[in-house]
């Protein structure tokens, strides 16, 4: 069996997740303690690829992100190679289709930390990046990660976007779930059945994990 | 080196319009019933809110002017704030809470053992009593070597006993304190016991009257427990 797809979507949920993490963070903060016009018109254009189709948003993708789309030609000038049929553009349209597993859930424990707290630390002479670094993350660390394993979840089993602006080149754009599929279609149900136990035991073992923070998040609130 | 303030800003129900000075060495009070704009006062001496209007100066440094459009962030005012309830870093040990505003041990040191803490060092904010958590708090804020020290109501959620005793521990260590103190409470006691100046609001306001009706109330409960001390310490009930 053809464990490469396996390795690609590992690949794509690893970076995908280490990126939103790192533009998430700011984004989440930025939401959670500033008021602006049009925040919510904000919000939700984070949250829409939660409610739209994937493919619906595959299409959008793939149209920006094509030789004549704006965000197409400006990876064209920049890393001198197209951006759809890539790895790479998978990993920028993994990123849209995750976005809001990352921004909201962060967004909410954000919220929630006690604004005192920063008070405080401001007070204390610390700057509203130290303070985020030396009070908020320390205090938010449970959450963070739950949102990190959320989106790598949500990440590895990614299929009509992928497939919409990748298509299903091995080695490049070839990620599980696509495989599972054309294993089925061609009939060859053994492969299908491995990479499907593969996926769901991972699955199942990552949601454990998300529970276990969850619950001893909320055994520490308690005590 | 004089905290100046002299500031107006509209609230929901009122406006609040204070004046005030503060010296070094010097503790001022503000009292007042709940909601009379008291911490909404000591939030904009911090620089955690604006005033619509006025100026505050330290030691002749403008920390607003809003002439001037000039309004320091808290950061730059370097002050200490013990608010009502306590806001130790949860995740830090009680040492470490207090090694955030300063790096010099020794100093750590000796003020965690000023206010018998010191045992209490590498305890978690809430493995600790309310009034040890406050204790670390004062010494978290003292260890900044603040210009002013602002304390809102530091000791009202705690039991009579520790309030009082703590009150002890701040009047004895206020003699050796080299910068203005302002305090906010509602505890005429806390205030007559602590304050050198002490500085009435209601709604907003100045006023005086307030706390000579308030010691006129508390006298009147004086009178009234002297004239039944004899059934309040042998009756199981409280006489009618």
């Amino acid at each position: 069996m053809d464990w490469l797809p396996l390795y690609i979507s590992a690949k794509l949920a690893l970076i995908t997740t280490i990126i939103l993490m790192i533009l998430g963070a700011p984004a989440a903060w930025f939401l959670a303690f500033t008021r602006f016009k049009g925040k919510l018109l904000c919000e939700a254009l984070i949250s829409l690829p939660l409610v739209l189709p994937p493919t619906v948003l595959g299409f959008y993708l793939l149209t920006i992100m094509g030789p004549k789309g704006f965000l197409g030609q400006w990876w064209q000038w920049l890393a001198h190679e197209p951006l759809v049929f890539t790895f790479s553009g998978i990993v920028f349209a993994s990123l849209v289709y995750s976005l809001p597993f990352a921004v909201m859930p962060m967004k909410a424990v954000f919220t929630k930390i006690d604004r005192r707290l920063l008070e405080s630390a401001f007070v204390l002479g610390l700057s509203r990046t130290a303070a985020f670094f030396r009070v908020v993350l320390p205090n938010t660390v449970g959450g963070i990660v739950s949102s990190a394993i959320l989106v790598f979840v949500h990440t590895l089993g990614e299929f009509g976007v992928i497939l919409m602006v990748g298509g299903s080149i091995p080695g490049q754009t070839k990620v599980v779930s696509i495989a599972i599929f054309e294993a089925v279609e061609a009939l060859r149900y053994r492969d299908a059945g491995l990479m499907s136990i593969t996926l769901l035991i991972i699955c199942y073992a990552v949601l454990i994990m998300v529970n276990l923070l969850t619950e001893k998040k909320q055994g520490d609130a308690r005590s | 080196m004089t905290l100046e303030v002299d500031i107006k800003k509209r609230l929901p129900d009122f406006d609040l319009e204070i004046s005030f000075t503060c010296k070094k060495g010097e503790l001022g009070v503000f009292i007042g019933p709940s909601g009379a704009g008291k911490t909404t006062l000591i939030r904009i001496i911090a620089g955690l809110e604006r005033p619509d209007q006025g100026y505050i100066a330290y030691d002749g440094n403008i920390w607003v002017d809003t002439r001037r459009r000039i309004s320091l962030p808290p950061q730059k005012r370097h002050l200490g704030y013990v608010f009502q309830d306590y806001t130790l870093f949860p995740h830090l040990t009680v040492y470490q809470n207090v090694a955030f505003a300063s790096m010099d041990q020794g100093e750590i040191e000796a003020l965690l053992k000023f206010f018998g803490i010191w045992h209490l060092k590498n305890s978690m904010p809430d493995k600790i009593s309310g009034g040890e958590r406050q204790r670390a708090a004062i010494c978290q804020n003292l260890a900044r070597h603040p210009q002013v020290l602002l304390l809102d109501e530091p000791f009202s959620a705690l039991d009579f006993p520790i309030r009082k005793r703590l009150r002890q521990e701040l009047k004895a260590l206020k003699k050796d304190l080299a910068f203005p103190v302002v305090y906010v409470t509602h505890d005429l006691a806390e205030a007559l016991f602590l304050g050198d100046n002490i500085v009435p609001i209601v709604s907003g306001k100045h006023e005086p009257a307030w706390l000579s009706n308030q010691l006129e109330d508390v006298m009147d409960d004086y009178a009234w427990m002297d004239r039944h001390i004899n059934k309040i310490k042998t009756a199981d009930v409280m006489p009618a």
